[in-house]
């Protein structure tokens, strides 16, 4: 009675991006629930993320959700708000990510898409 | 446009016209039209959106719909720009988008069935489409659909979360079944305490808990709770829950289920995560009414909308000529009382003067207001308009902050220059 298809936003064009690097198509963004889809999500998730130790593990996020949700809760969280919201997707969202991979994907996030630390 | 929204504004626009020609005062034309933006908020004379959030999000088309700001694509999130609120009604193809879980069904409405049952069911019935069209007595109502988030980017500090501005919201003429005739087919028993709603959208792994959600049953009976299959005369978007969702007028977004596939009547309470764990107040924070068999220790599940505003007709540190009026002009809305009064102010709050409200499209739409207050000193003016309900409920001053960032009815400050 129904199929799960990413045709429903296929046809999503972007209209206005804000000035800079291109972004991937609405399309590309939205996956299908296949494993191999989920794969080639994550790999997509890892290209669009700042290239620094920790980008690998972070990339996993990209599995469930894509990346602007990183990016538009930025940057305003410190390194206790990333680990609340990454142990919040494991707990409560069921993300596949390992519990000993929390601590390097929460500094991977505050790093680089966290509040800047304070100058002393 | 309904028949309806086209006699409201052609009222309106006739009263609030002669009411100025017979004051004396300059009829100006329509209002004009502000380009779209990106939904920055600080034009509009709130906090601005977090850095990541003003960054990211641009205009995007989805199928069936006008550019929309995405604030995420998969699973989609697009709120919809300014400039669709100069009316009390919003376009299908201006509404905003919210899905939680990113595998979103494409359904038939030919093969759709609606699947009624529970343990406070006599017996479990399935309708179709044209059986939730012909078998009951078809339903209307005028209701504001707002996500409990709407406004969270302006939260100081800012909350984890989708960082919408102020479009995730949209007001439209629902038309469908009433969920208390469907429950009646079913043979509603006396120990139901809560009605469960289900949506075809699945989370994109196993463990990702189903977008179910639930209402007391007093308000799941409450003849105004519709299961829509019609919006502004037209079948849903695909994006608002073809081919048909829960509607309950003055309640909060996350109640309205999108693509209903389920309902279920139950003795206990929901205690899944999106009703146990997510879309939670702190307790005793808002006078908001209590969704009593779901109260924790600590919080309580969101019920209705706050009272509030939006100023629709201005943008921070526009330039309006001396002698000139500054059109305030804007929509209101609350939890389902009515709007009682929308006041104005150009001195940043030292004086106020009441609004003319627009037509009354029912107690749960949009209320259109307006007032043209001569702009008399050069310099700059901060505008603000603030609404109170029928209920006597009025917008704060200052955030009530919460942990998820819900009921922003903060008053707008919009700053305006008269040259």
């Amino acid at each position: 009675m129904s199929t799960h298809v990413a045709s429903v936003v296929a046809c999503a064009i972007t209209v206005a991006v804000a000035a800079g690097a291109a972004r991937p198509s609405l399309a590309q963004e939205l996956t299908p629930t296949s494993a191999a889809a989920l794969k080639a999500a994550v790999q997509a998730s890892s290209d669009e993320l700042a290239d620094a130790p920790g980008r690998e593990k972070a990339a996993q996020c990209g599995a469930c959700h894509s990346l602007d949700y990183i990016r538009m809760n930025s940057r305003f969280l410190e390194l206790a708000g990333w680990t609340t919201v990454v142990n919040k997707m494991i707990n409560a969202f069921g993300a596949p990510i390992p519990k000993d991979d929390v601590d390097a994907v929460a500094r991977y996030l505050t790093e680089h898409y966290g509040r800047p630390a304070a100058t002393p | 446009m309904t028949r309806i929204e086209l006699a409201a504004r052609g009222r309106l626009r006739r009263r609030l016209l002669l009411g100025a020609a017979g004051t004396g005062a300059l009829v100006l034309g329509p209002v004009r039209l502000i380009a779209a933006s990106i939904g920055g908020t600080a034009e509009l004379g709130f906090t601005e959106l977090p850095d990541g959030a003003l960054a990211d999000q641009s205009l995007q088309v989805l199928p069936g719909k006008v550019p929309l700001i995405r604030k995420t694509a998969r699973p989609p999130n697009f709120e919809t720009p300014i400039e669709y609120f100069r009316t009390p009604i919003t376009r299908n193809d201006a509404f905003f988008v919210r899905w939680h879980l990113s595998s979103i069904p494409e359904l038939d409405a030919a093969s759709w069935v609606l699947t009624v049952g529970g343990e406070s069911v006599q017996r479990e019935q399935r309708f179709t489409l044209a059986q939730l069209r012909s078998e009951f007595e078809p339903a209307s109502v005028n209701a504001v659909c707002q996500c409990s988030g709407n406004r969270r980017g302006l939260f100081e500090p800012h909350v984890p979360g989708v960082q919408w501005g102020v479009g995730a919201m949209g007001n439209a003429a629902w038309r469908g079944a009433r969920v208390k005739d469907v429950l009646a087919r079913a043979g509603l028993k006396d120990d139901a305490v809560e009605v469960v709603f289900d949506g075809a959208d699945r989370g994109a792994l196993d463990g990702i808990p189903d977008f179910v959600k639930s209402l007391p049953i007093e308000t799941a009976l409450d003849p105004d709770t519709l299961i829509a299959f019609e919006m502004n005369g037209e079948p849903l978007p695909p994006m608002n829950g073809y081919p048909a969702r829960l509607v309950v007028p003055g309640w909060t977004g996350t109640y309205w289920v999108k693509s209903l596939v389920g309902i279920r009547a139950t003795p206990t309470p929901e205690s899944n995560f999106w009703m146990g764990t997510a879309y939670r107040l702190p307790r005793g924070k808002f006078r908001t009414p209590s969704f009593k068999s779901q109260v924790k220790e600590a919080n309580e599940p969101i019920t209705t909308m706050v009272v509030n505003s939006l100023i629709t007709s201005l943008r921070a540190g526009q330039h309006i000529q001396r002698g000139r009026p500054i059109g305030v002009r804007g929509l209101a809305w609350d939890g389902g009382s009515g709007i009682a009064r929308v006041d104005v102010s150009i001195d940043g709050g030292a004086t106020w003067r009441p609004a003319t409200l627009g037509t009354d499209l029912g107690r749960y739409s949009f209320r259109e207001f307006e007032l043209r207050v001569p702009a008399v000193g050069k310099g700059a003016h901060v505008v603000m308009a603030r609404a109170t309900s029928r209920a006597g409920e009025t917008q704060v001053e200052r955030l009530i902050h919460n942990p998820a960032g819900y009921h922003h009815n903060v008053i707008q400050r919009l700053p305006v220059e008269v040259v």
